[in-house]
């Protein structure tokens, strides 16, 4: 499969509140190479959503550009999914069906589609539960199931709004080894928004860290432990520990 | 599955339901013996008179014509009225042009419309049924398009991500996310197809139930007008709650 990289150009995005602009993202630069792993990392409300939106072409920057492999962003395409922050997932339907959402929309027959989304759901852990709602499931189930269905379109680039907030720590700790050991196979590009700092160092080759209102990076922070990482060596190297100390400097810095 | 204590519950919820009914028969049947008013009839008089009626045929005659009416209305009025609410969900400009008229024949007493429509239009079938329609299709709008307004911007944007076209977004996520609310507005709708039906046959029509209230008031057969509007009441009472059902069937997934 193609590999391709994100670049973001002096983007910059207001919002209308009460009539009057608010800034939320200011000029910002951003490069994100084919087949890395990158972490947004930030205080709440500082723009990682509005960042995640614009690159997935579900928003549009008010000033700059993002260009994917040589084309600028003019809207969703296939080679982007989202993991959404708030699930987003169809009330209506069945966890199977939420699950091949994306590959419905493609026209992909029923029985192939099925068959692919099964594959997703059990690798995140929801094999029974294929015929259930999304109101019978607990968040940290619905955001898997955001999850397998961004994975069963198998996108280039993964955009990733959080998707193990709600999940349980055993369970987060499981995801970030599969997420980790997917992008070991698949090299895709990923960008990943997170609030933990061990889960950005864990999964990351770049961190970048976001001040609030408006939204700019402070910091690049460029990880430096060895491919491929495996939970228990890499958590308790000093190299880890040193970067996540280093992190949360930075951030205590910003409130 | 159903536990045997739900089940019990449910027992327990039909004796009340079942008990209530029986206080209510006692108590019209003791008021009409006591002669109360003059028009009041016990309740036997009244069931006697509504077997006469059904093995008359009178009853099912009546019955016959009038919902000739009322399904012709109400279908029209459904079938307008979940396009309108649907359309305006989806074009804004659409929206302003027809929510005034909406909310002007919701607010307002529709009978005061009759005298018009039959000025206008003369006696008989159709200006019944038009009346049945006028009476059923702003609510029927008004809830289809609040339906649509209540759909959760994210879905809409997840479809966009995962690259519904128009058609898509409007058949796998617009029109089965405003199901409930439309739902909703056919049941209210239908009751007010009944009000409207009655009045409309209790001033325009030589036949029908509307009718046989009036022919019945008019020879003072009281028992009569009685076990009529008895019928009514039951017949309405079961559409309604078929109409319940077939709309618990269909939202499942929110239960
Ligand atoms: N559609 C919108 N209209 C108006 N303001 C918005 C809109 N979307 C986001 N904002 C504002 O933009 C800012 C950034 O929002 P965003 O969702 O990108 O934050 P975030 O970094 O993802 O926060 P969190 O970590 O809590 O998810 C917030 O102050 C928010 O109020
Ligand atoms: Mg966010």
């Amino acid at each position: 499969m193609e590999r391709l990289g994100v670049e973001l150009h002096h983007i910059s995005k207001s919002f209308e509140k009460d009539g009057s602009p608010v800034q939320v993202l200011d000029n910002l630069d951003v490069r994100n190479e084919a087949g890395e792993f990158v972490s947004f990392l930030g205080p709440s409300g500082c723009g990682k959503t509005t960042t995640l939106k614009i690159i997935g072409g579900l928003l549009e920057p008010d000033g700059g550009e993002v260009i994917i492999g040589n084309k600028r962003v003019t809207g969703p395409g296939p080679d982007r999914s989202i993991v959404f922050q708030d699930y987003a997932l169809l009330p209506w339907v069945d966890v199977l069906r939420n699950v091949a959402f994306g590959l419905e929309l493609r026209g992909v027959p029923k029985g192939e589609r099925e068959e692919i989304a099964r594959t997703y759901i059990q690798k995140v852990k929801l094999s029974g539960f294929e015929h259930h709602y999304p109101n019978e499931l607990s968040g940290g189930m619905q955001q898997r199931v955001g999850l397998a269905r961004a994975l069963a379109v198998n996108p280039q680039i993964l955009l990733m709004d959080e998707p193990f907030a709600s999940v349980d720590e055993q369970t987060r700790r499981l995801f970030q080894s599969d997420l980790s050991d997917l992008w070991q196979e698949e090299q895709k590009t990923v960008i990943f928004i997170t609030h933990s700092m061990e889960e950005a160092v864990y999964l990351s080759d770049r961190i970048f860290v976001m001040s609030a209102r408006p939204g700019r990076i402070v910091e690049e922070f460029v990880v430096h432990l060895p491919r491929p990482r495996t939970a228990q060596d890499i958590r308790g190297s000093k190299e880890f520990t040193e970067s996540v100390e280093h992190l949360w400097g930075v951030l205590r810095e910003l409130q | 599955m159903r536990s045997r204590a739900a089940k019990r519950q449910k027992v327990f919820q039909i004796s009340l339901r079942l008990f209530s009914l029986l206080v209510f028969a006692l108590i019209w049947e003791v008021a009409g013996r006591a002669e109360i008013s003059f028009g009041l009839r016990p309740l036997s008089g009244t069931l006697k008179a509504l077997v006469d009626l059904i093995g008359s045929g009178d009853l099912a005659y009546a019955f016959l014509i009038s919902f000739r009416t009322l399904i012709t209305g109400f279908s029209a009025a459904a079938i307008f009225g979940v396009s309108l609410g649907l359309i305006m969900g989806t074009f804004r400009r659409f929206e302003h042009f027809c929510n005034v008229y909406l909310m002007l024949l919701l607010s307002m007493p529709t009978a005061a419309l009759i005298p018009l429509i039959l000025l206008t239009m003369g006696f008989g079938f159709v200006a019944e049924s038009l009346i049945v329609f006028l009476f059923a299709v702003p609510i029927i709008a008004i809830n289809t398009h609040t339906g649509v307004l209540n759909i959760e911007a994210s879905l809409i944007q997840m479809s966009r991500c995962f690259l519904a076209s128009r058609s898509q977004l409007f058949l796998k996520v617009i029109l089965p996310g405003s199901v409930p609310m439309m739902m909703a507005g056919l049941r209210l709708g239908l009751s007010r197809a009944f009000i409207g039906m009655i009045t409309a046959e209790l001033i325009l029509s030589p036949l029908g139930l509307g009718r046989l209230i009036s022919i019945s008031t008019s020879k003072f057969q009281y028992e009569r007008l009685f076990a009529v509007t008895l019928s009514i009441l039951i017949v309405a009472a079961l559409i309604l709650d078929g109409m319940q059902r077939v709309e618990r069937r269909l939202l499942r997934w929110r239960h």
